[in-house]
C-alpha cells in the first residue's frame, strides 16, 4: 500500500529515530482514512494503527509513537496524537488519568479531598491504628522496648536516690497497696536523684516508674504522689511509648507517600510539620493519662485536687530549674505558692504551645479542679507537713 | 618521499580537522501548574488504593520530568513499567518482614538478617544503577550499565576492612585506656578529658584516618558508577581527579572550622549556636553542589563532554526558599519546588559537543530485566551517593 492510494487525514510534525543510531529526522506522521500510519520520507510502507503503541499523555510532555520494528516518533503535538487515538480506537478509557489532571474541577475537588483526608488521617487514623496495633502486640514483646532504658538513664542522667530508707519503704508500701488494688503486679517503682531532669516522674516501657527525689520532696501529702503515680500508670496501661513509636513510623510512611520520596533531603523539609503533629500526639497522650488518673482518683475517693496541686507545684519547680535559682529555696517557695493557690504563673497561649509535649498546666489543673468541685468533695489544700 | 608524505598530510588535514566544539544546554520545559495537577491526582489515587498505585504515580512523575528535559531538540524518556517497580517493592517488603520477625525469634536471627542485607548492598547499588540507566532513553537509544559485581564488592570491602581493623586496634589497646578495677577503686574522681588522655589517643585518634579516607572511597564509587555507564554502545568515561574531590572537602572543612569557631567565640552561648545554622545550610549546599558539578562536569562520552555549572549560592537560595514554602504550605507547594529545582539544574548543565549527537549506536535488545534489578530500584532511595 502506498500513500497515493489513500487520503491523508491527520498530519503531525515530529522526529523519527530508528533505534539503531541516535540520528533524528524531522518528519511528518500521517494517518490515512483507512487507519494506517505513515512517515513522510522515511518509509514507503504503511503500518496499521493497531500495530503501533502510543505512550500515555502526561501533561504536555513529549509523546512517543512506537513502531513494531523498534523505531519511534517523538512529537510535542499531544492533541494530534489524541485525535488519532480517538478516531481509531473504540476504547473511551484512554488518557483517563490525564483527563482527571486536565479538569480544573477534578483537581480542585481532589485537593479538598486530599487535605480533608490527610488531616483526618493524621488526627484520627494514625492514633487509632497505632492503638490497635500496640494492643495486638503481646505484653512481653511490648516491654522489650524498655530494655536497657533505665540502665542508660542511670548512666547519663540519674544518680542513686538520697531519700531516707524509711521514706522510700513507706512510699513503696503505699505503692504496693495501690498496685494490688488495681491488680497490677508487673509495675515497679524506683527512686532516683537527678539535677538534669528536676522534679519529674517517668514511665518506662518495661513497666518501671521512676520518681525523682525532687518530685517526692515537692509533695506535701502521699496522695499527691499517688496522683502522679496514677498518671504514670495511665501511660503504661495505654502503652504510650509503644504507640509513640508506631505513630512516628506511620507518620513517616504517610509523609513518604505524599511527598513521593524517602530521601534524606526531604526529612529536613518535612521536619517542622512532623514535629508539630508529634507534639500534638504527645499532648493527646498526656490528656489520656490524666483521664486515667482522674478516673481512679474518683473511684477510690482520692480528691482530684491533689493532682492539680501537684501540677501547680511541678510547674513552678520547672521555672526554678530554668532560672538557675537555688533549687531548694525555689522549691520551698513553690510549695508555699501552691498552697496559697497562686501556683500558676501566667502561661501565655502563644505559638509555643503547638510545639509543647504537654498540654498547658492551666488546662490540666482546671479539669481536675472542676472534677473535684463537681464531685462535691472539695477539700482544703493539705498543709505542709514535715 | 618524505616531502610527498608531508604534502599528503597537508592536503588531508583540512578535512579531518575536528569540527569546532559548541555548547548545547539542557532545558527543562515542565511547569508547576501542570505538575501540581499530576501530583495531586497521584496522591489521591495512591490514597484510594492504599498505596498500591504508588509505582504508577512514581512512573508518571518520572515520565513527566524526563520528558521535559530537552537536549538538542529531543527529550529524555523514562521506560520502567509500574509492575516492575511493584514487584521490587513486594520483594523489599518480604525482606523487611523477615527482618522484623527475626527480631521476635532471637537477636541472633536479627544479626544474621542484618548481615545478609549488608552483604547484598554492593549488589543493590549495581542493580539500582542498571535499573535506572536501562530505563532511560534519549533519541530512542537506551542508556545501560555494565554490571561489574566483582568491582562493586571490592570497593565496598575497603570501609568494612577499615572498620574491622579499627575495632581490632581498639580491642588490642583496650588495657591502655580502660581503667583497671584497682585503679577505679583508688581514683575517686574521673580525670578530666584531655587531648592526651589514653582514650583520645587509642579510640578517637584512630578514627581520623577512616574519616580522611572517606572522600577516597566516595571517589571510587563515583568513578565506578560513571565509568560503567553507557549510552547505546558508547561508554561513559570519568576524568575527575581524586585531588579535585579532596579539595571540595578540605575547603568545606576549613570554612566550617574557621567560621564555626569564630561564631562560637565571638557570640558565646545561644547566639553562637544560632549562627551555626546558616553555616550548616551552606555546608549542605556547598558539598551537594560541588559534588554534583564534580560528578557530572567530568563525564565524557565519545568526543563530547558534560559541563555542570551549579552555583552554591543559587542552590542554597533554592534550598532555603523551597523548605520554607513547603513547610508553610504544609506540602502543597512541593510540586512547585521540584519544578523550579529541576529547571535550575537543567539550565546549568550543558554538553560540549564536537560535531553532532547523531553517531551513537543502539544495542540489540537482550533478555530484559535480570532478577533483582527492580529491588535495586527500591533500595536506590537510600543509597544515592
Amino acid at each position: 500500500m502506498t500513500v497515493d492510494s489513500m487520503t491523508v487525514d491527520i498530519k503531525i510534525t515530529g522526529q523519527y529515530s530508528d533505534g539503531k543510531t541516535s540520528h533524528c529526522t524531522e518528519t511528518l506522521l500521517y494517518l490515512t482514512d483507512e487507519d494506517f500510519i505513515g512517515l513522510e520520507g522515511i518509509d514507503e510502507e504503511l503500518v496499521a494503527v493497531a500495530a503501533v503503541n502510543f505512550s500515555p499523555r502526561i501533561g504536555n510532555s513529549p509523546r512517543y509513537v512506537e513502531f513494531p520494528n523498534g523505531a519511534h516518533f517523538e512529537t510535542l503535538d499531544n492533541d494530534g496524537i489524541d485525535h488519532i487515538i480517538e478516531r481509531t480506537s473504540s476504547k473511551r478509557s484512554h488518557n483517563l488519568v490525564h483527563k482527571l489532571e486536565k479538569s480544573k474541577r477534578w483537581v480542585l475537588s481532589t485537593l479538598l479531598v486530599v487535605i480533608f483526608f490527610g488531616w483526618s488521617f493524621i488526627q484520627f487514623g494514625i492514633p487509632y491504628f497505632s492503638k490497635e496495633i500496640a494492643f495486638m502486640i503481646p505484653d512481653e514483646h511490648a516491654r522489650l522496648l524498655g530494655d536497657g532504658v533505665l540502665d542508660s538513664l542511670d548512666e547519663h542522667l540519674m544518680q542513686a536516690s538520697e531519700l531516707s530508707k524509711t521514706r522510700q519503704q513507706d512510699l513503696q508500701q503505699t505503692f504496693t497497696v495501690l498496685l494490688n488494688t488495681l491488680d497490677l503486679n508487673n509495675i515497679r517503682v524506683v527512686f532516683r536523684k537527678s539535677n538534669t531532669i528536676g522534679a519529674n516522674a517517668l514511665a518506662l516501657p518495661d513497666g518501671t516508674i521512676v520518681f525523682t527525689d525532687d518530685l517526692i520532696n515537692l509533695a506535701a501529702d502521699n496522695n499527691e504522689i499517688i496522683a502522679v503515680m496514677l498518671h504514670e500508670i495511665g501511660h503504661l496501661q495505654y502503652r504510650h511509648s509503644l504507640r509513640r513509636v508506631i505513630q512516628g513510623a506511620s507518620l513517616a510512611l504517610f509523609v513518604a507517600v505524599i511527598t513521593g520520596d524517602v530521601s534524606t533531603s526531604s526529612a529536613i523539609i518535612t521536619g517542622l510539620p512532623v514535629l508539630l503533629v508529634e507534639s500534638g500526639y504527645s499532648r493527646d497522650m498526656e490528656i489520656e493519662a490524666d483521664e486515667f488518673a482522674l478516673q481512679y482518683m474518683l473511684r477510690y475517693a482520692i480528691d482530684p485536687a491533689y493532682f492539680s496541686t501537684m501540677m501547680q507545684k511541678l510547674q513552678v519547680s520547672r521555672q526554678c530549674a530554668t532560672h538557675q535559682a537555688d533549687i531548694q529555696e525555689c522549691l520551698r517557695k513553690a510549695i508555699e505558692a501552691a498552697n496559697e493557690n497562686q501556683g500558676i504563673t501566667q502561661e501565655k497561649k502563644d505559638i509555643r504551645q503547638y510545639f509543647a509535649s504537654h498540654p498547658l498546666t492551666k488546662e490540666r489543673v482546671t479539669r481536675f479542679k472542676n472534677a473535684a468541685t463537681s464531685n462535691g468533695s472539695t477539700q482544703a489544700l493539705p498543709s505542709e507537713s514535715p | 618521499m618524505d616531502t610527498h608524505a608531508n604534502d599528503e598530510q597537508h592536503m588531508i588535514a583540512p578535512t579531518t580537522n575536528p569540527t569546532p566544539e559548541h555548547r548545547i544546554p539542557f532545558e527543562f520545559t515542565g511547569n508547576a501548574n501542570e505538575f501540581f495537577s499530576i501530583w495531586i491526582i497521584n496522591v489521591l489515587l495512591t490514597i484510594l488504593t492504599l498505596g498500591i498505585y504508588s509505582p504508577w504515580a512514581k512512573v508518571r512523575t518520572l515520565q513527566y520530568f524526563y520528558g521535559n528535559i530537552q537536549l538538542d531538540g529531543a527529550s529524555f524518556r523514562y521506560l520502567a513499567s509500574p509492575l516492575q517497580i511493584l514487584k521490587g517493592r513486594a520483594i523489599a517488603l518480604v525482606f523487611f518482614a523477615a527482618y522484623y520477625f527475626s527480631g521476635l525469634i532471637s537477636p541472633l536471627a536479627t544479626g544474621i538478617m542484618i548481615g545478609v542485607i549488608a552483604l547484598l548492598i554492593p549488589a543493590m547499588v549495581v542493580m539500582s544503577m542498571s535499573f535506572q540507566l536501562r530505563n532511560t532513553a534519549y533519541r530512542n537509544i537506551k542508556f545501560n550499565f555494565q554490571k561489574n559485581f566483582k568491582r562493586a564488592y571490592t570497593i565496598f570491602a575497603y570501609p568494612l576492612l577499615l572498620t574491622i581493623l579499627y575495632f581490632l586496634f581498639v580491642a588490642y589497646f583496650q588495657d591502655s585506656f580502660l581503667p583497671t578495677a584497682a585503679a577505679a577503686e583508688n581514683e575517686t574522681e574521673t580525670p578530666s578529658p584531655s587531648i592526651f588522655s589514653p582514650f583520645f589517643l587509642f579510640v578517637i585518634l584512630p578514627l581520623l584516618p577512616i574519616v580522611c579516607l572517606f572522600p577516597l572511597w566516595q571517589y571510587m564509587i563515583i568513578k565506578f558508577k560513571s565509568s560503567h555507564a553507557c549510552f547505546g554502545q558508547a561508554d561513559f568515561s570519568f576524568n575527575g581527579t581524586l585531588g579535585d574531590l579532596y579539595s571540595i572537602y578540605i575547603k568545606a572543612f576549613l570554612v566550617v572550622s574557621v567560621f564555626g569557631l569564630l561564631a562560637m567565640f565571638a557570640f558565646n552561648g545561644l547566639l553562637g549556636f544560632i549562627l551555626t545554622l546558616p553555616l550548616y545550610l551552606w555546608l549542605l549546599s556547598y558539598i551537594q553542589t560541588k559534588k554534583t558539578n564534580f560528578i557530572f562536569g567530568n563525564l565524557n562520552i565519545a568526543e563530547h563532554r558534560v559541563q555542570s555549572d551549579l552555583k552554591v549560592g543559587a542552590m542554597l537560595y533554592l534550598y532555603v526558599t523551597n523548605t520554607l514554602a513547603i513547610a508553610i504550605s504544609l506540602g502543597l507547594l512541593m510540586p512547585w519546588a521540584k519544578i523550579r529545582t529541576a529547571r535550575y539544574r537543567a539550565q546549568m548543565t550543558s554538553i560540549i559537543i564536537t560535531g553532532d549527537l547523531d553517531n551513537f549506536f543502539g544495542v540489540q535488545p537482550e533478555g530484559q530485566s535480570a532478577f533483582g534489578e527492580e529491588m535495586g530500584e527500591v533500595f536506590d532511595m537510600g543509597l544515592g551517593v
